[in-house]
């Protein structure tokens, strides 16, 4: 089956994730650093979870009695998927792009 | 943010969002907890409820059952025709007017025929609502096996009835419009339902 190309959003979140792969990432983090809303930020993050290409794991929180938060890092697989993906996006002139 | 209109978004989206991603609601709400602005909490709060909707109307299993509802509906409305009827038959044998017979009166033959064969059709009516009944209570709640023997049932007694009706007139002009209703539901159901569980196998199988 043919894969879908990943939309602007998707490109946007994978962007950002491959600029510092090692690192765990929260939700809200996300949202504030590509600009991408909530509504369309969760939807993606479980589709890359559910692809396999995100993992995800529950970190305690800094500040005293929050509930624990769900961090989010792309897998070796998610890597080499975001490499592909953006490359592809600027060879057909659409890498700028916004979370629109 | 730990109270108020943000926390009661989060916590419809929790019960919006399908089952198998509840752990998707724990990670929305927690992040309620590290906003201290009241507007980002909102926004924040009103996107979940977004994702969670999203989340709900991409649900295979939801949209079976929407549509399985639909058929479902459809199939009720059919019986409650079918009662109504049944109720115009049992009326007239206890002496309602019958515009039917009225105009029947010219031919003393299909008249006989047509008196004679009255109880029959009215019983015919009554156990196809009945019938179509069951199908759209066992549809809705999603029990096949129950399904198919009472739409076999409701089946037979059409077909049935249909036979009933051409002995009375030997002309397909002269069947009721109820019964080409019929047919076309006869058809449709089960293409529906075919349609319907294809593409539910088609997405599990694409879903890792």
């Amino acid at each position: 089956m043919r894969q879908r190309r990943p939309s602007p959003q998707t490109l946007l979140l994978l962007g950002a994730l491959l600029e510092r792969p090692n690192e765990w990432r929260h939700g809200y983090d996300l949202t504030q650093e590509t600009g991408i809303k909530t509504g369309t930020l969760y939807p993606v993050l479980m589709r890359l979870a559910d692809q396999g290409l995100l993992e995800s794991a529950w970190h305690e929180p800094a500040r005293p009695g929050a509930p624990a938060r769900h961090a989010y890092r792309l897998t070796s697989d998610g890597m080499a998927f975001a490499r592909d993906q953006i490359a592809a996006a600027i060879e057909r002139g659409t890498a700028g792009l916004s979370p629109a | 943010m730990t109270s108020g209109f943000p926390q009661l978004l989060c916590r419809l989206a929790r019960r919006l969002l399908p089952t198998a991603r509840q752990p998707w609601a724990d990670a929305m709400a927690a992040e309620l907890y590290q906003i201290d602005d009241d507007r980002d909490a909102l926004a924040f709060a009103g996107g979940c409820l977004l994702a969670a909707l999203r989340e709900r109307i991409a649900d295979v299993d939801t949209r079976f059952g929407a549509g399985l509802w639909s058929i479902a509906i459809v199939a009720a409305l059919c019986a409650v025709i079918q009662l109504v009827c049944a109720a115009r038959g049992v009326a007239v044998l206890f002496g309602a007017r019958d515009g039917m017979r009225a105009s029947l009166v010219a031919a003393p033959d299909l008249l006989a025929r047509y008196d004679a064969a009255r109880p029959l059709v009215v019983a015919c009516f009554l156990a196809l609502g009945l019938a179509q009944l069951a199908t759209a209570w066992f549809l809705s709640r999603d029990e096949m096996r129950r399904f198919v023997i009472a739409w076999a049932l409701a089946m037979t007694i059409a077909g049935f009835a249909v036979l009933v009706q051409l002995s009375i007139i030997w002309q397909l002009d002269g069947v009721p419009s109820e019964f080409h209703a019929l047919l076309i539901e006869a058809a449709a159901v089960p293409l529906l339902l075919g349609w319907y569980k294809r593409q539910q196998a088609l997405n599990r199988k694409a879903k890792p």
